[in-house]
């Protein structure tokens, strides 16, 4: 998952995003897209976190305005069983100790919507995503 | 009956004198450069489990993560399944986990506490990694290989 692009001049601030948000991600049953790490809990895996084929930047939702079991309504809504399913949690703070940073791309379905993206300073690359996996705690799951 | 060994360096067999030149090219082709992989007469218990869920993974939908993941690739699938066959002889190398990456190749991980590794294999063979050390940030490699001895090598540190 190396590359992304920086930020284009026009995007938003990133500074409207304080580093003390909290950033979450669905994470699916299938396959294993958690791991329980020694000493940290029951967290994300690196490869579920990085950019999909389809996105310029991975999606996230800000816990601001998207809780945890609103998020994975959302997949529902949109034709996916979410029994099982997970949910993430990662402090801005941490994305932006790596380097990254997180900009709020909100959508109609998802007021919470944001993406983290790369800078001059730090591009994606693939322990960027093995970093930020040890510090995404699983925050909740669908019974 | 295959020995228990841990991965050592050529040197540790040879203290205080020089290491042999054929047992230097030995464990050269046998994995990375001064570096003794043990293998297991069979594979470890775990292969069962990690082949059933490597296998697994070819039963997922495109966008199976809601975020536009793709399926996972065949031929990923068939590399992996060679790689961690080879890894669950390695003595010290345990049950990865098994996952998906969101190009569709298979991923697996591994995390003891101090150090973790992610590999993702592609169609073509080809393996991406990340080794992370918790205690020595010198030893943190990223990098791509076509050699499994490499993830041998690093799964089964201690």
């Amino acid at each position: 998952m190396t590359g992304g692009s920086p930020e284009p001049d026009d995007a938003p601030a990133s500074a409207t995003i304080s580093s003390d948000e909290v950033i979450l991600k669905r994470l699916p049953t299938r396959p294993h897209t958690v791991k329980e790490r020694p000493g940290v809990g029951l967290t994300a895996t690196s490869y579920a976190l990085g950019p999909r084929p389809s996105e310029r930047f991975p999606s996230y939702s800000r816990q601001r305005f998207t809780s945890p079991a609103q998020l994975l309504e959302l997949a529902s809504a949109a034709g996916q069983d979410v029994s099982g399913w997970s949910v993430a949690a990662i402090r801005v703070a941490n994305v932006r100790q790596l380097g990254l940073d997180v900009v709020s791309r909100p959508t109609d379905e998802d007021p919470g919507h944001c993406e983290i993206v790369p800078t001059e300073q730090q591009l994606f690359t693939d322990a960027i995503w093995s970093r930020l996996a040890k510090q995404a705690p699983v925050v909740f799951t669908q019974r | 009956m295959a020995h228990e060994l841990y991965q050592l360096p050529v040197e540790a067999f040879y203290q205080g004198t020089p290491v042999p030149a054929s047992v230097e090219q030995d464990t050269a082709a046998l994995s990375g450069p001064g570096v003794v992989l043990a293998l297991r007469a069979r594979p470890a218990d775990w292969w069962v489990d990690a082949r059933n869920a490597i296998r697994d993974l070819l039963t997922l939908p495109s966008n199976w993560d809601s975020y536009g993941a793709s399926s996972v690739a065949p031929d990923s699938v068939g590399e992996a399944l060679g790689g961690v066959e080879y890894l669950s002889c390695v003595a010290g190398v345990t049950l990865p986990t098994v996952t998906a990456t969101g190009e569709g190749h298979v991923g697996l991980c591994w995390d003891v506490g101090r150090w973790s590794l992610d590999a993702s294999i592609a169609p073509s063979g080809l393996i991406r990694y990340v080794f992370l050390d918790e205690r020595d940030a010198t030893r943190n490699q990223e990098g791509h290989t076509r050699d499994y001895s490499k993830l041998a090598e690093l799964a089964s540190s201690w």
